[in-house]
């Protein structure tokens, strides 16, 4: 196995773990509402406060966006495979909460996708990211030893050949670095792609929260460094 | 009565699925929109230890601006909504039985005061018979009210196991007492970890606390923001 030393990543929305002003307290509150695939006040244009599912409305926007940026436009398409992640532990129960699934139906949905190829399984736990320490993070090696390709029997018949891996938040990019050889190798020809929906911007404030981008993991000595 | 959606706001396809159909409450339901809720569950027949545990994690709770939830059982449930109570912080009781029913009997005076000045909360309609299995389907009505669950103590077959998995299965957090997973005889706390279960320890307790969200003052998002 050898791991990716740099790989793009692309990613709509940013949030503020520890910002005190409006926009982060929202970008919270939508943090949240992702992370438990609820839904999010919004007043609407004509005054209504209206309950709004967040994946679906960051699918909305999504779509909705994808004229205005080559790189959303390259990532998804009715032609695209989509991969959600998967947690950060085994599924015992398959009824169970999964928001990166959740976030590639709704993207399908739309038409964003050609299909969904929930193949990338969590063999062993480790540790949530977002609440190790430093220094106690699963590394990019963790991800790749503690997950695996399941039950993909045969590759879908599509003549982009273009995969995209999709989280629903990307704090390093730890995860797309390990899980990364899995998929080339399962897609072999393949163009690999990585979406994470919500990217943390925990040193530096935010003045809006859709903020769609394209930039990449760095990976040396095994530790990943995201930009922007 | 009510909905869960009415009481808790819109509910995901994975919280439905086990959703009651109707809720009944007596007490406060503002409470709801208060800080994060936590359940703290455990054993009826609790050791010394875990009552102190179970009181002491429910005071820091309650002090924080959060919610303790539990089931008004005997035990670590009693302990805990106490220490809430004597905290000054709220409290919401997930019943096994009827609004109109006590169990145990001893918690009465409890009930009362959590129906008056807190949350109390039953899935079970006035006249429905208190049976073992109203507990269980009682525990995933909990789970739906918290945004964490912590084991303080439970045997291999103790109640608060259902509760357990159904947080994991909602995609909550869920928190065991860094002492049971060094029991020998109990299996289900390894489990429960390899399926993403966190232990609590005074080291690990902000964990816990990043995981509650903020509900104090609703914060509508201007339509543009996503």
């Amino acid at each position: 196995m050898s791991l990716p030393s740099e790989i793009s990543f692309v990613s709509l929305l940013q949030y503020s773990p520890g910002g005190s002003d409006d926009i982060a307290k929202q970008s919270r509150i939508i943090r949240d509402a992702i992370k438990r695939d609820s839904y999010v006040p919004v007043r609407q244009s004509d005054g209504q406060i209206r309950q709004v599912r967040a994946i679906e409305r960051a699918a909305d926007a999504v779509k909705r966006l994808t004229g205005e940026h080559p790189f959303l436009a390259r990532t998804f398409g009715a032609d695209v495979v989509l991969i959600p992640m998967p947690r950060s532990a085994p599924f015992r129960d398959k009824s169970a909460l999964w928001p990166p699934m959740s976030i590639c139906k709704a993207l399908k949905a739309r038409g964003l996708s050609g299909e969904v190829l929930p193949i990338l399984e969590r063999v062993q736990p480790v540790q949530k990211s977002a609440y190790a320490g430093r220094g106690q993070r699963p590394n990019p090696e963790d991800h790749y030893r503690s997950t695996a390709v399941t039950g993909l029997a045969e590759l879908p018949m599509f003549s982009a050949k273009k995969v995209t891996i999709v989280d629903d938040f990307i704090t390093r990019g730890s995860t797309f670095v390990g899980v990364y050889p899995h998929i080339t190798e399962a897609f072999p020809g393949w163009t690999v792609q990585c979406f994470a929906l919500v990217r943390t911007q925990s040193f530096i404030s935010i003045d809006q929260i859709l903020d769609p981008v394209e930039g990449t993991i760095t990976c040396r000595n095994g530790q990943p460094w995201r930009h922007p | 009565m009510c909905t869960p959606e009415e009481l808790l706001g819109p509910l995901n396809e994975v919280e439905r699925k086990y959703a009651p159909p109707t809720l009944f409450v007596a007490g406060e339901p503002e409470i709801l929109t208060n800080g994060g809720r936590i359940s703290i569950v455990g054993s009826r027949r609790a050791s010394r230890e875990s009552l102190l545990r179970a009181g002491q994690l429910a005071r820091i709770l309650a002090e924080r601006g959060h919610v303790v939830v539990s089931g008004l059982a005997a035990g670590i449930d009693t302990a805990a909504h106490q220490a809430a109570i004597a905290a000054g912080g709220k409290t919401i009781a997930v019943i096994g039985t009827p609004l109109d029913k006590v169990h145990p009997r001893e918690n009465a005076s409890l009930q009362a005061e959590i129906m008056r000045e807190h949350l109390c909360i039953s899935q079970f309609p006035s006249g429905y018979p208190i049976q073992p299995k109203n507990f269980p389907m009682r525990n995933r009505t909990m789970a739906l009210v918290s945004d964490a669950t912590v084991i303080i103590e439970a045997g291999q077959k103790s109640g608060s196991l259902s509760q357990g998995w159904e947080a994991l299965r909602l995609g909550r957090a869920l928190f065991i007492s860094e002492w049971l997973t060094k029991e020998k005889d109990l299996t289900w706390p390894a489990e429960m970890l390899n399926y993403g279960a966190r232990i609590l320890s005074k080291e690990t307790l902000d964990e816990l606390l990043e995981e509650l969200p903020d509900r104090h003052g609703t914060l509508i998002l201007d339509e543009l923001a996503i």
